[in-house]
């Protein structure tokens, strides 16, 4: 196999803590080719790309590469060899310019000194030799999210990389945006660079792949050509068993509904640029209602308004009837509001306390769980252990640690104790991201179990599919604003929303207004 | 089921034993360096001679304070104040604050304690009453300072650490001034305050010792701070806050009042140990410098790993070690309570390393994986 | 009033100023390549300690200095080694680091004297005092910049150097970035610890001169604590200024000119323990007043 570049030989990963990310891992990639890794979150994927780009030591096994055993002892030599990596979480620094971003680590110097005319000179040359549009004297803090996605691209290249990782890159672009990523991927193969494209959308992997290695568990499940293997089989490789498509036979109608959410003008704005306008909408018990949109253009803002993590200036919200406005966060969520937070480590768990503290962090103050002083310890402990039971979450005990969790038990804890509450809202902020299928299946099911019982639920979710799935009713944020609003999912496809949510299409004001109940 | 009744077996590798093996590990190392440094400094023309010398020296280090009753009491004395501001520094580490104002608490309120301490007529002649008097005066003093950094920080996000620095300079620089100005004997220039009326004085609770009855008060102050931290709806409030201060936004607890509660709690907690130290060992306030107990606080908080039984624990050995040092002084020039220093650093270096052992562990584990 | 700000006067601030900014641009320096450092008193400490030692040792002052040089680095090596390579909390070990060097310095001075106050009976030797020519006759300008202590020239060469280090060259650029984000500095292969490691050795050796100017310099003698909490106020100054020298310098201008009313006050009959306490609360009320600004700016969003 003389075209080989690459070469993964009995790749075993174990942390410290006795995780074992990777067992046995064995890839071959060839030059010129895009690579696909696939596999649930929480596979191994980042880890083993991790091992190929030098963060992380292989416990055991042997890395070939161009026909030669590497030992690299940093992500440094790694890079001077001519492999690159596009990290998920983007490895810029904000208050840098691009130009300085991308020469960082290997700057232009005249004598000791950095030559900063040189550095722009080099960095808008490599920019345009590659088609990217890209003003490299400005500040990374002011790029979208694509531009900075280029300007990772665009270290690679600086440093002569021939294999270039991209880890979940199109986790953050629209669809648009995705295609024009894919036709940069094909070029950069015509090239001769090898492309490692680490993904859990298979469609995307399907249309973008020469090859696919999936991962599960660790483990590899083999790798195949693409246009060997159907999309069914390749789900079958990486769950295990086959999911369900819609959610429609699982949704019972709720008799009398009541106007449980009400949002009327909300306007919230950040440093004097506005982040969210206008909005207007409301929602029912035994309703869901999805909100799509590319990220940043104003849900997470949307959410923290109505939660109150952010105050907001202009509008009201009602909650069953009354004004929360004035309200502190824990009078919301006595008023029968409950949220499950985008990111689940940051807001939504005390990764270093145990399992029990997670679940009772928002009702500890109810005459249930506490008298006037002290916490009464054996109810606490009972509820627990009923809620790590009917939620399945898979541990040895509750006093465990959060942290020693899979990412998809992690989100049962928070999708359990905001259950728990028994919210007549529930507000559903990427419930499921970055975890495995089938606890995503598992929360998603909780959810409809929620609106089938009457709560009403607002459901902002990037994935566009899981959209699609839960929600009785949606609207698209653009920039802020709503700009479609659709009071059935009937007929929607994904393309269609694709046009409201890159603001190519926007819906008659009366049409929008919709989304409102009107008494 | 068989696996999880294996699993309950017990491993070095656990996080338990693991925990205390690093422990015992430290303390090892801490100690074997403590004879090097004697080693060195020891007097012995020869090789052998010397290492007799140190090893002699050494074991009078480990075991003199088991020599007689007064002596191990002297232990107890010193584990008084250590254990108070370990307790305080505690509940700031907690809650996530890194607020090392202890130091100058102890010191202000001392001062406080002193007030009342100096003077017959602020007091009753009662000795439960007078000391309980200049204990509160202290107590109240030291939480009513913490209170300053403590609304900075939740109101404003300041930086608590370095205002709490600055904060013990100028709280030593004022109270000094106030103990040489106002409450020295009338006519006397010095450096330390008037005597305490006797009446205000700690009584002591063993005979023959110098054990007073402030052990009782701190040990009482373990157990409390235990309950507060894992009983108590506040302590459950201050764990989560300091884990995850988002989290605990998030879930709908308040800062600013758990904030406040906690700097008050904290200073109150270190006033009191200054006054139980004050009253329990000195005849006046003679401290012309900074005591250096509110920063040992914080190590004995980081070597009882933030738990009330651990910092007791710690302020134990710590002050084994000085009281033995420090009764040994006048039989050896080398041996001095600064010699304690080397055992302390290297403790505090070692057990605050995450990664030290950890090589180790993972090597066990991986041969236990290839099991 | 008039009469205090002379010539004599900023000199003197420059005098007692040398000492606060050494400790500036350790707290700086470590702290922009993400390693706090609040060992500085106790780094200094030491190094004003050894720096008599050593001078009384080998019976030349340039030598001491030498030996303090080498001690710095061996602090900031023992900081650097728990923090990055056995992942300790950087403030914890500070706190460690002091206490010891409060405490063993005491000791030291036990076993070497038999006293714990002073070394007045080393026989240490002290740097030399730097007149410039010419410049040392003009009026005013001679008597502000010339007759310092050598160390205080060496500071201002360091803070230059430092300045043009951190913002011109690639070495600073990559300092600022593992300040900034290690993660992005690391995945573009700069070798995140060997840059931190440069950066605390840089501040283990500015502050151990420091505490050489206390004790070879300013005073001939060691004495027990005698860096009196300068080395909080340097931590104080880059607390202040973060990631901007400029902003550093200038706050540690502003504390030397506290200090030196201080140090014109205490010739007055006023009580010397308060005065003492002015460039600390000259610190906090910056601190504060910091504080209140951005919480404002963070409302006004």
């Amino acid at each position: 196999m003389s075209d080989t570049i690459l070469k993964l030989e009995d790749i075993t990963k174990i942390y410290p803590n006795g995780t074992v990310a990777n067992r046995n891992i064995n890839i071959e990639l060839r030059k010129g080719e895009i690579h696909s890794i696939v596999g649930e979150n929480g596979a191994g994927k980042s880890t083993l790309m991790k091992i190929i780009f030098a963060i992380e030591k292989q416990t055991s096994g042997k890395i070939y590469y161009k026909g030669e055993e590497i030992n690299y002892q940093g992500s440094m030599e790694a890079i001077n060899n001519g492999i690159g990596m596009v990290h998920q979480h983007f490895m810029l620094i904000p208050s840098f310019t691009v130009a300085q971003n991308i020469v960082m680590g290997a700057e232009p110097t005249k004598s000791v000194f950095i030559d900063k005319k040189e550095a722009v000179r080099k960095t808008q040359e490599l920019a345009h030799k590659y088609n990217f549009d890209i003003d490299v004297t400005r500040k990374v803090s002011s790029l979208t999210v694509s531009e900075k996605q280029k300007v990772e691209i665009l270290k690679t290249l600086y440093r002569n990389a021939e294999v270039i990782i991209l880890d979940e890159p199109t986790a953050v672009l629209t669809p648009q945006e995705t295609e024009a990523l894919f036709e940069q991927l094909e070029k950069f193969r015509e090239m001769g660079h090898t492309i490692v494209f680490i993904s859990h959308k298979l469609n995307e992997v399907m249309q973008i792949s020469d090859r696919i290695t999936v991962i599960r568990l660790g483990e590899t499940k083999g790798t195949y050509d693409a246009k060997d293997i159907t999309m069914d089989r390749l789900t079958e490789l990486i769950i295990g068993s086959k999911l369900e498509d819609s959610y429609d036979e699982f949704k019972h109608p709720v008799e009398h509904p009541e106007l449980i959410l009400d949002v009327k003008d909300l306007h919230y704005s950040e440093s004097g640029v506005t982040k969210v306008n206008n909005v207007n909408f409301s929602i029912r018990g035994g309703e869901i209602l999805g909100v799509a949109g590319v990220q940043g253009n104003g849900q997470e803002q949307l959410i923290k308004a109505i939660t109150g993590l952010l105050p907001f200036q202009d509008g009201t919200v009602k909650l069953d009837g009354t004004e929360i406005q004035g309200l502190n966060i824990a009078q919301k969520r006595n008023a029968g509001m409950s949220y499950i937070p985008e990111d689940r480590m940051i807001d939504g768990s005390a990764p270093d306390a145990s399992i029990q503290d997670n679940l009772i962090s928002t009702c500890y103050e109810q005459p249930k769980y506490s008298g006037k002083i002290f916490l009464k310890q054996n109810v606490i402990r009972e509820e627990s252990q009923q809620l790590i039971e009917r939620f399945s979450i898979k541990t040895q005990s509750e006093k465990e640690k959060v942290s020693a969790l899979s990412g998809g038990n992690i989100q049962k804890v928070v999708v359990a104790r905001e259950w728990n509450n028994k919210p007549k809202l529930m507000i559903a902020e990427q419930p499921t991201r970055g975890i495995d299928i089938g606890s995503a299946a598992y929360i998603h099911h909780q959810l409809i179990d929620m609106r089938n019982s009457g709560a009403a639920v607002l459901l902002v979710s990037a994935d566009l599919n899981e959209v699609l799935k839960l929600s009785d009713r949606l609207i698209v944020m653009y920039e802020g604003e709503i700009v479609a609003y659709f009071p059935s999912l009937k007929g929607v496809t994904e393309s269609q929303l694709g046009l409201y949510m890159l603001g190519v299409e926007h819906q008659s004001e009366n049409e929008i207004r919709e989304a409102s109940y009107d008494d | 089921m068989t696996t999880e009744k294996q699993k309950k077996r017990f491993r070095i590798t656990d996080e338990g034993p693991f925990e205390a093996l690093r422990i015992i590990v430290s303390i090892l190392i801490a100690l074997v360096v403590t004879f090097i440094v004697l080693c060195v400094v020891i007097e012995g023309d020869t090789l052998p001679q010397r290492l007799g010398n140190a090893w002699t020296t050494f074991i009078a280090l480990m075991t003199y304070p088991c020599k007689n009753l007064f002596y191990f009491g002297y232990v107890l004395v010193k584990m008084v104040p250590l254990t108070f501001a370990g307790l305080a520094t505690l509940l700031y580490f907690r809650t996530g604050l890194f607020n090392l104002s202890t130091e100058g608490i102890f010191y202000f309120a001392g001062v406080a304690c002193t007030y009342f301490a100096v003077s017959e007529t602020r007091l009753t002649g009662n000795g439960f009453i007078d000391s309980a008097i200049c204990i509160l005066a202290a107590g109240l003093c030291g939480g009513i300072i913490a209170l300053l950094p403590g609304v900075l920080k939740a109101k404003f996000q300041a930086d608590e650490m370095v205002i709490s620095l600055m904060m013990n300079n100028i709280l030593f620089g004022i109270g000094f001034w106030i103990i040489k100005t106002y409450l020295a004997t009338t006519g006397v220039t010095g450096t330390s305050s008037a005597p305490f009326v006797q009446s205000a004085r700690l009584t002591t609770i063993i005979p023959k010792t110098q054990v007073h009855s402030g052990i009782i008060l701190v040990l009482i102050m373990v157990v409390l701070v235990y309950i507060l931290l894992f009983k108590t709806k506040l302590g459950y409030a201050i764990r989560i806050t300091g884990l995850n201060q988002n989290f605990a936004r998030y879930s709908g607890m308040g800062a600013f009042g758990l904030f406040m509660v906690v700097h008050f709690l904290a200073g109150f907690i270190g006033g009191m140990g200054s006054a139980v130290e004050l009253l329990g060992v000195y005849q006046s306030f003679t401290w012309s410098q900074l005591p250096g107990l509110g920063f040992t606080g914080a190590l004995m908080a980081m070597l009882g790993k933030n738990h009330p039984i651990g910092v007791a624990v710690a302020a134990f050995g710590i002050s084994y070690l000085r009281a033995s040092a420090q009764l040994l002084a006048n039989s050896s020039p080398v041996i001095d309570i600064k010699l304690v220093s080397v055992v302390e650093v290297i403790l505090t270096l070692l057990i605050s390393s995450q990664y030290f052992l950890r090589g180790w562990r993972e090597r066990q584990l991986l041969k236990e994986e290839k099991i | 009033m008039s009469s205090f700000f002379t010539a004599d006067f900023v000199a003197l601030v420059i005098r007692v100023g040398t000492p606060l900014m050494f400790c500036s641009m350790s707290a700086y320096v470590a702290a922009l390549a993400g390693i706090p450092n609040i060992a500085v008193e106790g780094i200094m400490l030491f190094g004003a300690l050894f720096g008599v030692y050593f001078s009384a040792l080998f019976s030349s002052a340039w030598l001491g200095l030498l030996g303090v040089i080498g001690v710095g680095i061996l602090l900031a090596l023992v900081l650097a080694f728990f923090t990055m390579k056995m992942k300790a909390d950087p403030i914890m070990i500070g706190i460690a680091l002091n206490l010891f060097a409060t405490d063993f310095s005491v000791w030291l001075l036990l076993v070497w004297t038999g006293s714990k106050g002073t070394t007045a009976n080393l026989p240490s030797k002290v740097l030399p005092t730097v007149n410039i020519p010419f410049i040392k006759d003009i009026p005013v300008l001679g008597t502000i910049l010339s007759g310092h202590y050598f160390l205080t020239y060496v500071c201002i060469i360091l803070a230059i150097l430092l300045a043009i280090l951190v913002y011109r060259t690639p070495f600073g650029l990559h300092m600022q970035a593992c300040g900034l984000d290690a993660h992005a500095a690391d995945s573009v292969g700069i070798k995140v610890d060997r840059v931190r490691l440069i950066a605390v050795i840089m501040s283990g050796i500015f502050a151990a001169l420091g505490g050489a100017y206390l004790s070879m310099g300013y005073l001939s003698i060691f004495s027990n604590n005698m860096t009196a909490s300068r080395g909080w106020i340097g931590i104080a100054a880059q607390a202040v200024g973060g990631g901007n020298f400029l902003v550093v310098t200038l706050t540690t201008g502003v504390f030397a000119i506290a200090q030196g009313i201080v140090s014109k006050l205490a010739l007055t009959s006023l009580p010397s323990d308060l005065i003492n306490t002015i460039p600390y609360v000259c610190v906090l009320i910056g601190l504060i007043g910091l504080s209140i600004k951005e919480y404002r700016k963070r409302r006004a969003r």
